[in-house]
Parts: C-alpha cells; sequence; structure tokens
C-alpha cells in the first residue's frame, strides 16, 4: 500500500470545472406564515404561547422547544425590544466587501425567549449591547409578507 | 465492566492551503495507508468504516457513495455521518461498545480548495426564511456572539488576539499546520475587521488533508498495539439551535458534552486531571468560551489564564499545543481529526518537538462552526 508515483510538474496539474444549481421554495409552515402575514398585514410582530410551560417564542412555533407540548396560542409583541448583541458587517454571503459597512442586531423582546436578527439603522457611536431598539416596517402598502419588511431596528 | 476502546491507529496527510496535486480521494487514501500501517492492519480486518463529511462541502449529493474505495471499503459495510471527526468517533467508539464490532476505521477529510463558492456555501447554512435573505457573509453570527460574549464575560479582544499568536506560534512546530506564523499582538488588532469585534486573523482560514483513526476493542488493541490511547469518555450535544435563542455568554453543547465526558471518565477537576487539550478555535474568542464553558476556566477568566502564558505550549495548562485550527487550519468536519491526532502523539509521547513531559490524559473538544451549536468532548489517555 502506497503511491507508486507523483505529480512533479505544475503543468501536469489537472483539474475540471463544476457547478450545482441549486433553487429551492422554502415552505415557510404553520407558525412562519402566521408570523409573517401578522406583520404584513397587521404591522406586528407574533410569538408563540405554550400553555403547558407559558413559554413564549419568537420566531414562532407550533410545537415548545422546552416541553415538547403542541402550541396553537399566538400572543402580539410589541416593536420594541432591546439589543441582545451587535455586529458591523464588512463583507457579504459571497466574500465580497461592502462600501460601506453596516451594523446587524440581535433583538429580544421582554418576557419573550428568541428574537429577530436584522439591520439596525443607528450610529455607530450610539450602539451599545442592551439599548432600547424599535423596528422600522416598511409601508403597509409595501409590505409582502418576508422579513424584508422590516427596514431595520432604530433607537426608541 | 465494559471493554474500553483505543485508538490503535492513526494517520494524517498534513495540512495544506491548497492540494492541486491529490484528489480527495488521494487524499484520504494517503491517510489511510498511514492509519493501517500504523496499525498494523489490512482494510479487510476493519469490521466497518465510517467518514464524517457534509454534501456541499465536497460538491457531491450523496457522497457517501463516493468514500468507499479509497478506505479499501469496497463491498464492505460503510457509513457516512453528517457530522465532525470527534461525533463520528463517538459513532464508532459506540459500534465497539456494541460487542458487535472489534474494529472500526473512521477517516475524515477536507477539500476546501476545491470549493470555488466556499463563502456561498457557508452562507447556506444559514437560516433560509429568518437569517439568509440579509445576505450577510456568514461571520457575522460570529460577530455577533463574540461582541455579547466580550461585554458580558469582560474576556477582550487584545486577550483573544493572544490566543491567536499563541497557536500559530505552536503551529510552527506542528510539520503538518497550514497556517503557522510568528505574530504579535498588535498584527492581530490591527489586522481588518471582517464581523466586529472580529478581525481578519481572529478567524481560521480554511485547509485540505485527511485523517483516519482506527479503533479496536480492549482485547484486540492490547493484542496489536504497543501503545493503545484509551478513549475514557466521549459525548457530543446540540445545544440551542435557533441562533436567535442563544446565550452567547457560554457555549451550551460543550458545556453539556464536557460534563457528560467527565463523568465517564472521573475527571472532576479537568486543570488538575488533564495535562493538556485540544479546543476548538475556528474563531479566538471560542476558544475562551469553550474553556469557559468546559470549566477549565471560570467565567470572564479564560482570557486572563491566556495572557497570563497559562496556556503556552510549556504552561500549567497547554491549551491547542497543535496550533489549533487557528494554525493548524479550518478542515471542516476533519477539523477535530487534527486535534486528536496531536493528542494521541503527546499521549504515546511521540509529538516530537511539540511534546509536553510526562503527557498521560488530555481532552478534545469540537465545533461544527457557524452556524451551529453542536460540538464534541473526548478524553484520551495512555493509562
Ligand atoms: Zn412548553
Amino acid at each position: 500500500m502506497s503511491f507508486k508515483e507523483s505529480i512533479q510538474l505544475n503543468t501536469q496539474l489537472g483539474y475540471f470545472e463544476g457547478e450545482i444549481p441549486v433553487n429551492y421554495q422554502y415552505t415557510l409552515g404553520i407558525a412562519g406564515t402566521k408570523f409573517f402575514e401578522t406583520l404584513m398585514n397587521e404591522g406586528q410582530f407574533v410569538a408563540s404561547e405554550c400553555k403547558t410551560c407559558g413559554v413564549k417564542t419568537i420566531y414562532p412555533l407550533i410545537y415548545c422547544e422546552e416541553c415538547f407540548s403542541a402550541i396553537d396560542t399566538y400572543v402580539p409583541v410589541g416593536l420594541e425590544g432591546e439589543l441582545y448583541s451587535f455586529t458591523k458587517c464588512y463583507r457579504d454571503y459571497q466574500g465580497k466587501e461592502y462600501q460601506t459597512p453596516h451594523l446587524i442586531g440581535l433583538i429580544r423582546f421582554e418576557g419573550i425567549k428568541g428574537g429577530i436578527i436584522h439591520r439596525l439603522g443607528i450610529d455607530d457611536k450610539e450602539v451599545h449591547i442592551g439599548m432600547k431598539v424599535k423596528a422600522k416596517l416598511k409601508p403597509a402598502k409595501e409590505r409582502n409578507g418576508t422579513l424584508e419588511d422590516i427596514l431595520y431596528f432604530e433607537k426608541s | 465492566m465494559k471493554e474500553r476502546v483505543a485508538i490503535v491507529g492513526i494517520g494524517v496527510t498534513g495540512f495544506f492551503s491548497v492540494s492541486p496535486s491529490l484528489s480527495f480521494k488521494e487524499l484520504t487514501y494517503t491517510a489511510a495507508v498511514k492509519a493501517y500501517e500504523d496499525a498494523g492492519l489490512h482494510p479487510k480486518d476493519i469490521d466497518s468504516f465510517i467518514t464524517a463529511s457534509e454534501d456541499f462541502m465536497e460538491g457531491y449529493s450523496i457522497f457517501d457513495e463516493y468514500v468507499p474505495d479509497q478506505m479499501g471499503a469496497v463491498m464492505r459495510p460503510v457509513q457516512t455521518v453528517t457530522a465532525d471527526f470527534l461525533q463520528a468517533l463517538g459513532i464508532g467508539w459506540m459500534m465497539i461498545n456494541t460487542g458487535r464490532f472489534r474494529i472500526i476505521a473512521v477517516e475524515s477529510h477536507s477539500k476546501a480548495s476545491n470549493v470555488k463558492t466556499l463563502d456561498e456555501v457557508k452562507a447556506f447554512a444559514l437560516d433560509p426564511v429568518y437569517i439568509r435573505p440579509l445576505k450577510e457573509n456568514s461571520d457575522f453570527l460570529a460577530g455577533l456572539e463574540m461582541n455579547r460574549f466580550l461585554t458580558e464575560t469582560g474576556n477582550t479582544e487584545e486577550q483573544c488576539a493572544h490566543v491567536v499568536v499563541k497557536n500559530k506560534a505552536n503551529a510552527l512546530k506542528n510539520p503538518h499546520a497550514a497556517h503557522a506564523a510568528k505574530l504579535t499582538v498588535d498584527d492581530v488588532l490591527s489586522s481588518n475587521p471582517i464581523s466586529h469585534p472580529l478581525k481578519e486573523l481572529d478567524a481560521a482560514k480554511a485547509a485540505d488533508g485527511a485523517v483516519m483513526v482506527v479503533l479496536a476493542s480492549e482485547k484486540e488493541a492490547k493484542a496489536l498495539c504497543k501503545k493503545p490511547i484509551w478513549i475514557c469518555g466521549i459525548s457530543w450535544f446540540s445545544g440551542q439551535g435557533n441562533p436567535w435563542s442563544r446565550t452567547f455568554a457560554y457555549a451550551d453543547y460543550a458545556q453539556l458534552a464536557a460534563q457528560k465526558a467527565y463523568k465517564m471518565a472521573g475527571i472532576s477537576n479537568p486543570i488538575k486531571d488533564l495535562d493538556f487539550a485540544e479546543i476548538s478555535d475556528e474563531y479566538s474568542y471560542k476558544e475562551l468560551q469553550h474553556l469557559e464553558s468546559i470549566g477549565v476556566a471560570r467565567k470572564g477568566e479564560a482570557g486572563f489564564l491566556t495572557q497570563s502564558g497559562a496556556t503556552l505550549a510549556d504552561g500549567i495548562f497547554p491549551v491547542n499545543i497543535s496550533g489549533g485550527l487557528i494554525g493548524v487550519g479550518n478542515t471542516f468536519e476533519a477539523a477535530a481529526g487534527i486535534m486528536v491526532y496531536d493528542a494521541v502523539m503527546q499521549l504515546r509521547h511521540e509529538a516530537g518537538m511539540r511534546q509536553i513531559p510526562n503527557a498521560c490524559r488530555g481532552l478534545v473538544q469540537s465545533w461544527r462552526g457557524v452556524p451551529t451549536a453542536t460540538g464534541a468532548v473526548a478524553i484520551l489517555s495512555n493509562e
């Protein structure tokens, strides 16, 4: 067992180009549809509420992460939350550098497990962990039931 | 009492930023030949084979169809697990524990340099509905976690830079390392920001390479091998799955896996009971966060421990003598394989320039990387 030969010259290196085109249509499901329909139609966030253990979760789920009970109760959550963490991003998903880096944050809501990760419309000098923030939504007519219905979170 | 399980053979290719002269199968073959030679076995002696890999990183779907031949496993039982090497090792450990298998081979490799759109493949692991539409680089989740971790624990960016300097320097003594360097803390702190507070040099760079381990039951191990390295504890956990629900101050998966592995191995005080640790440092802050999560340091103290020199190769508790992923290279699902290799060399007292005196028991900890909250812990011993 062993190699009997090896490539000794760069000019002998071989390779073959290939690609995998992949496209999907991701189903939102019951809870996801509820979240985005409420966002689009009412301009509100909703959490799911477990009637067994009382835990409320955003993004909503039809089962409880804590006790595995089935959930069919949704409760409104205000657009205001607290900045749990933030980061200043310099590169996009392809690794391309942004001309203007921007802030992304994880926003948590009082009494709710989970949170929303989204852009921040806050000045670099003012942004800090623990600050109160509020979602700025697209105008009702322009909303289409996606994450992009939230423009960003701003100082509240 | 159950028979113990030992590592009786191990082989690595060495790790490189590119590997244009060998296909991924040839990389695996290279590591497999070394592992079988090391164990004094032929593939026909192996009862079952396991590989750890992830389809999108390989560029194939149903990748398990592409693994048998290079391991000598044609017409043999083979399985691929979409998990990291340490989890695959745990599966091999469990198979031997059933009493139905005597010898198992576990393989993993990286051919990251084949992936022309590595950033996109990594971003494809982000939640498609709730995160991916933001179109951010997947490193942003690490930046988000790092910022909260530092703020909440009091560890600092400078202390993270000490991790990078230490691991890159350790890698200078590791002939298998792809990304060794002699750096200063200032070099790290002044490197380009990628997702503040995360900087270019805080993140492990990708590498190619393969690793294979041969596991055997206690009876076989004692017959086959002069220096069997025993797996005294091994465990893995997934923590809070959705990134928006996580606690960034500590790594729940590492804490749970360590607690269980310590219990299996009879470890009550990790610093006293272990001689060294290989810790997942895919990003510098993760080494600190993982050390606090597995109970080597108290909350907020891993940075001081690092800065004080305690985790240097000649410190009281060496961490990542191999150079870690920052020094050796990030080989994705194979990343823990680099660490297991180094731990085995330490415990056999065959680590050459890297050898620490009297190494008897060591820990290896893995993390599957962004965006996961999954990782494993193994305790290895030479007695
Ligand atoms: Zn519940």
